[in-house]
């Protein structure tokens, strides 16, 4: 039976961003990444390429605590494999391109994920919309503060993050439908 | 110019699966999108890891009930590569048979949701009137509708008798018949032209950047099919990738119905040559395996990518699937800037996004 997967190549953390440019740059193409969580808290991340119909992957090796640098500076398309990442196994990755902050398969009012980073609920909040917001030449103008959050008790209360379920008005503080 | 931020979605006219863009737009005109995923995640990967390899088949085949085929031929190919098991002959040609006839469901039923959301009520019910009849072919082929569970771990699991093979040729020449009689109304229609020339349009460079596969990728002219590497039954049945040079949604209609044509070609290959072929439905799996495979396949949206680990246990102990959807999702971010908000849903459905199989 087959043991690990050929036409692999072991890298060092590190050096994992200039492998990838590396393989870019002789035209391989990202598949994905796969990450396994291994008892411990360590990690096997493999990238998977293709080229023509031949693949490669690279391997990276993670102990407890260590993290894996995002490769969406080569690979733009990587943003949401590495959001999945971190989400799914609680693998840490720095320098994301877009960070979904652990809620890229949690809406708000959702629970925490078990290897979800930590996140206050308002700044899930700026992460999902639920209406149209105006931006001012200083950014996003967040509506009435805390109207994004639903109450964290109470009830009533959806569990979407879209406010209080009544049939009298908008919930409090929404703006712009 | 105000600029606003609007959710597209989750909840849309023409989304059939919850998806949400976050739309950052100067008046009309999109200048930046980012895109959210997320409700319909299932945990499907993780359920995988508290089942053996053969009762993972049936619960990956319903990552997706439109390629079901797809995910099944998949996940049986990295099995069968972990434990380096050879395919009967006669099961790869059937497979590929089955799989194609999912090719051909799969294009009808989003052509017929691409021609609803541009306003074409008549052309969206004949293209699912069609449709019905390649799953009145499964029906008879396989005994189920949609999720056929016919693939098993070193082959498949049903026969297809010499004596229906009258039945299916003549099912696919009325598909053959009833596409040439829409094809005035579709391909060829004027107002389907006007609309989605130009949208939602995606260079070569661009679709070779982000890693895009599929029609998307083909309909910008990037030569990439996964069939070209010869996987099942491939290798001997006549196959060039259907390409387009637009890039836009019309582009993309014109590949996928194309490929309806190539894929009734192509089932009729099969057919050819499992007439009067004998040998057995399978190959025997171990039920333990150790080690680590990979296997792709060109499901109807693009390359379907399994990853395998596997400890020597009854069970996996990772499998990693990546769908089509999961790599053109990032097209959006690409294509929708500098599109009028009109242009948008069109856009986004030029993508056949599907994301229950994106989210697992």
């Amino acid at each position: 039976m087959s043991a690990m997967l050929p036409d692999t190549e072991r890298v060092p953390g590190s050096g994992l961003v200039g492998a990838v440019a590396r393989l870019h740059e002789e035209g391989w193409r990202l598949i994905t990444a796969s990450c396994v969580r291994r008892v411990g808290d360590t990690f096997t991340v493999l990238y998977h390429f293709e080229k023509g119909e031949a693949l490669r992957h690279l391997r990276v090796e993670l102990g407890p605590g260590e993290a894996v640098p995002s490769i969406a500076g080569v690979h733009a398309s990587a943003f949401l494999v590495e959001n999945e990442m971190i989400e799914l196994q609680g693998l840490r990755v720095t320098d994301l391109a877009i960070d979904y902050g652990g809620r890229l398969y949690r809406d708000i009012g959702e629970p925490e994920g078990a290897f979800a980073p930590a996140i206050l609920l308002e700044q899930a909040a700026d992460l999902r919309l639920d209406a149209c917001v105006p931006i001012t030449p200083n950014g996003r103008e967040m509506r009435a503060p805390g109207s994004r959050v639903p109450p964290a008790e109470g009830a009533g209360v959806s569990g979407n993050g879209h406010g209080p379920a009544t049939h009298d008005g908008p919930a409090p503080g929404k703006v712009g439908r | 110019m105000a600029v606003t931020v609007v959710p597209f979605g989750p909840q849309h006219p023409v989304l059939a699966e919850p998806i949400q863009l976050e739309l950052t737009l100067a008046d009309e005109r999109v200048v930046g999108v980012v895109p959210g995923i997320g409700y319909v995640h299932r945990g499907i990967e993780a359920e995988t890891e508290r089942r053996t390899f053969a009762e993972d088949l049936p619960l990956l085949e319903r990552v997706c009930g439109i390629c079901s085929v797809a995910h099944a031929v998949a996940y049986a190919q990295a099995v069968e590569n972990l434990a380096e098991v050879e395919v009967p002959r006669r099961a790869r040609l059937l497979r590929a048979f089955w799989f194609e006839l999912t090719r051909l469901h799969s294009h009808l039923l989003w052509l017929g949701l691409a021609c609803d959301a541009i306003g074409l009520e008549a052309q969206f019910q004949s293209c699912w009137r069609i449709r019905e009849i390649v799953l009145d072919l499964f029906t008879a082929t396989a005994g189920n509708r949609v999720i056929i569970g016919v693939t098993a771990l070193g082959g498949v699991r049903r026969d297809l008798p010499d004596h229906l093979q009258p039945y299916v040729r003549d099912g696919l020449a009325e598909v053959e018949r009833q596409l040439a009689a829409l094809a005035p109304f579709v391909i060829d229609n004027e107002a389907v032209l006007r609309r989605l020339a130009g949208v939602g349009y995606l260079s070569p460079e661009d679709a070779v950047e982000l890693a895009l596969v599929g029609p998307t990728a083909r309909a910008s002219g990037v030569r990439f099919d996964v069939r070209l590497s010869a996987y099942g039954a491939y290798d001997e049945l006549p196959f060039e990738p259907i390409l387009a040079q637009g890039g836009d949604a019309l582009a993309r209609v014109v590949v996928r119905w194309h490929e309806m044509s190539q894929s009734i070609a192509l089932c009729r290959e099969a057919l050819d040559r499992v007439h009067g072929l004998r040998g057995p439905l399978a190959a025997r799996v171990p039920t333990r395996l150790r080690g680590e495979a990979v296997s792709r396949v060109e499901a109807p949206r693009g390359e379907l990518f399994y990853y395998l680990l596997a400890d020597g246990e009854t069970h996996p102990t990772r499998v990693r699937v990546r769908t089509p959807t999961f790599a053109n999702l990032p097209a959006v971010m690409r294509m929708l800037p500098g599109t009028d908000m009109s242009g948008v849903p069109v856009a986004l459905l030029s993508i056949d996004p599907c994301l229950s199989c994106t989210e697992r």
